[in-house]
């Protein structure tokens, strides 16, 4: 008898404990994502790029709903004149300070959380920037493995979608089309 | 000075103002960033005032310290080094979940292993804004190129 409850025991406390675990384990996230912006114009010499090296993503597992938010600010620009105009002109950052994305992994089922690998998936949702949110569709990999999930896709925006306006004079510099890619590296969150 | 000997003149401050024009474009096109420890601080305030200042009236608080530079003191809550190149610095003010996350200045290196959790630091940086707790991480206010002003640990 002190046998059975010696072997009782640790299995009612890992059927209670386990799907607590199992539910910490289905959240993953980082606040030291990377997103990079590039909207310079075929043919420019001018390099019109941007990196954020703090953003912050979410991604459930279980749901495979996914989410980014970064803070328009912290786009990095190696001309301090092009970061001011960035944030003055076109993205107006005191008025509209976050852009972010809410949305699905369409194919999350046929992502195996549990074994390393690089799995292509297709994500659907709703990118707010300069205040104007739109629907978008976008191809990207979840790789899996060394206990971290990286969430990776590079997907076009067009300016007008979000009304940034680019004026005739740098129109030939700056790309109607903007080039995204994010870069996440996601760990469990500890409940 | 008759008509004659005046056009030489004006050709030549037309010229002047358009090599000064000239100068200032390009200096001001070239422009970098100056490093973070070069930066002065524009106000000084502890961890616990930043955090109640969001708190109380984000947009008022976005308004006033986004894009400055502040010197805040506050507890040190951890180090992020996800990105090990850029490590980032985790302040609060003991009492509530709202983090103050400074990136570090990329040419600004320091020995963080000293750095001991629950002690005082006092950080400078440009503050980014204020990213609330929408998806259940903890409210932030974030702050770049940023260096440690005190203890000092710079190498």
């Amino acid at each position: 008898m002190i046998m059975d409850m010696r072997t009782l025991i640790p299995s009612l406390l890992s059927l209670i404990l386990l799907p607590a675990l199992a539910d910490a384990q289905d959240r993953w996230f980082t606040k030291s994502g990377r997103i990079r912006f590039d909207a310079t114009a075929k043919g420019s010499p001018e390099e019109v790029v941007g990196n954020h090296p703090a953003i912050v993503c979410v991604l459930d597992t279980k749901t495979g709903a996914l989410q980014f938010s970064a803070l328009v600010k912290g786009f990095q620009f190696k001309a301090a004149l092009m970061e001011e105009h960035f944030n003055e002109n076109y993205m107006e950052s005191t008025k509209f300070p976050k852009a972010e994305f809410r949305g699905t992994v369409l194919d999350n089922a046929s992502v195996n959380y549990g074994k390393d690998g690089t799995y292509p998936v297709r994500v659907k949702g709703n990118l707010t920037i300069h205040g104007v949110t739109r629907e978008v569709t976008a191809d990207g990999q979840l790789v899996v493995g060394g206990g971290k999930v990286a969430a990776r896709s590079t997907f076009k925006v067009p300016l007008a979608d979000h009304a940034v306006k680019v004026p005739k004079i740098v129109a030939d510099k700056l790309a109607t089309v903007a080039k995204v890619s994010v870069d996440c590296s996601l760990e469990p969150l500890k409940q | 000075m008759d008509r004659k000997h005046r056009i030489p003149y004006l050709i030549l401050s037309v010229l002047l103002l358009a090599a000064a024009a000239g100068g200032y474009a390009y200096r001001e096109f070239h422009r970098t960033k100056p490093a973070g420890a070069q930066l002065k601080a524009e106000r000084t305030m502890t961890a616990a005032a930043l955090i109640a200042a969001f708190a109380k009236d984000e947009p008022t608080a976005t308004a006033a310290h986004a894009g400055h530079v502040l010197a805040v003191e506050g507890l040190l809550k951890e180090t992020d080094r996800t990105d090990s190149a850029r490590p980032v610095i985790v302040l609060t003010d003991g009492s509530t979940t709202t983090s103050l996350r400074f990136l570090l200045d990329s040419t600004f290196r320091a020995d963080l292993e000293g750095l001991v959790p629950g002690t005082p630091l006092r950080m400078k940086g440009v503050c980014t804004g204020f990213q609330p707790d929408d998806m259940g991480l903890g409210a932030d206010i974030l702050f770049d190129r940023s260096v440690i002003l005190t203890p000092q640990t710079a190498k």
